[in-house]
């Protein structure tokens, strides 16, 4: 039984397998960091007005982006490799529970943030990217998630002791959690395309 | 009063009772990578079950004329692409199957290491 259950956690951790999945995040993360950082030295009010239309344009379309961006990248790459594999789509019912959860938590966030100190608000920012990323990690064993959580983690307690402002803070938060992000991604790509892959299908196939 | 060798015997017509075209290992590698996914290819198929081609193939015509599996075959470029999915048949079948083989599991007897003839205990 432990065995079909590795078996299901294989078939999971395959979308992880190339890199690519890491290699997006880093890139959006990354982009939220340039962005958070352009704010933050940003002296006119116009620039700061346009960093933050390009923060709410960039968490909507560049998420779009990143998603094409990373399907795109298994249909050429990791599929003809080591082979195609699709997903099944979470039930409505989860995706509502879902929605309804990151509503309540994104409103507690933003509530909570109103009252609360610099300190505090970055605190529970790189707390809530680290346990996005410890999700992934324990569910699937990626260990490599682990990393990313704990580079979140550390980026937010240094941004805390530093004393930076809520905005550059941020952008030390996301910053630092994109590059690694994008080297652990690069790492991952390389050691995947080091191995061996499979010969296409014509060979003895029935 | 259930006797010791009704509790025997049902627990024989349980393991009896497991659908035999799932139970075999390669077949149920198979149709568990399937059930965890919505679709795959042959080459992944290959690649996770770590069988030949040849055996692979086998396996999926007997999984298909049981009506387990959906197999289709398309063309990416000049190369074949051959995607597999379970039917909503075989879906029902892999999940009978494996709430079976649960209860089975846990109706089996505990064996310990030297219980036969005790000589780990006389030491």
């Amino acid at each position: 039984m432990n065995n079909q259950n590795e078996v299901e956690r294989r078939a999971r951790r395959y979308w992880y397998e190339d890199g690519f999945a890491e290699i997006g995040l880093g890139v959006l993360f990354g982009a939220l960091g340039l962005v958070f950082a352009l704010e933050a030295s940003a002296s006119s009010g116009a620039v700061r007005v346009a960093a933050v239309a390009t923060l709410t344009l960039l968490v909507f379309l560049g998420t779009l982006a990143v998603r094409g961006a990373i399907k795109t990248s298994k249909e050429r790459l990791t599929y003809p490799r080591t082979g195609y594999v699709a997903y099944r789509r979470d039930s409505s019912s989860r995706r509502t529970i879902l929605a309804v959860l990151v509503i309540v938590g994104g409103t507690a966030i933003a509530l909570g943030a109103s009252a609360a100190t610099p300190g505090r608000v970055l605190a529970l920012q790189s707390l809530t990217v680290a346990a996005a990323l410890l999700v992934p990690a324990y569910r699937l064993g990626l260990r490599r998630f682990y990393f990313l959580a704990a580079v979140a983690g550390v980026a937010g307690c240094a941004a805390v002791a530093l004393g930076a402002g809520e905005i550059s803070g941020s952008a030390l938060v996301f910053g630092a959690t994109g590059v690694a992000s994008l080297l652990s991604g690069a790492w991952t790509l390389r050691s995947y395309l080091g191995q061996p892959g499979q010969a296409d299908e014509r060979e003895d196939h029935r | 009063m259930t006797t010791d060798s009704e509790t025997g015997a049902s627990r024989a017509a349980a393991i009896a009772s497991l659908d035999r075209l799932i139970h075999e290992p390669a077949r149920l590698m198979i149709v568990t990578v399937l059930a965890t996914v919505a679709e795959a290819d042959f080459v992944y198929l290959v690649r996770e079950t770590g069988l030949t081609k040849g055996n692979l193939g086998a396996h999926l015509v007997r999984l298909e004329a049981a009506g387990y599996l959906e197999i289709e075959k398309t063309f990416r470029g000049k190369v074949p692409r051959t995607v597999c999915r379970l039917t909503d048949a075989g879906l029902a079948a892999y999940r009978m199957y494996r709430d079976a083989l649960r209860r089975t599991a846990d109706e089996l007897p505990e064996v310990r290491a030297g219980s036969e003839d005790g000589w780990l205990n006389r030491a």
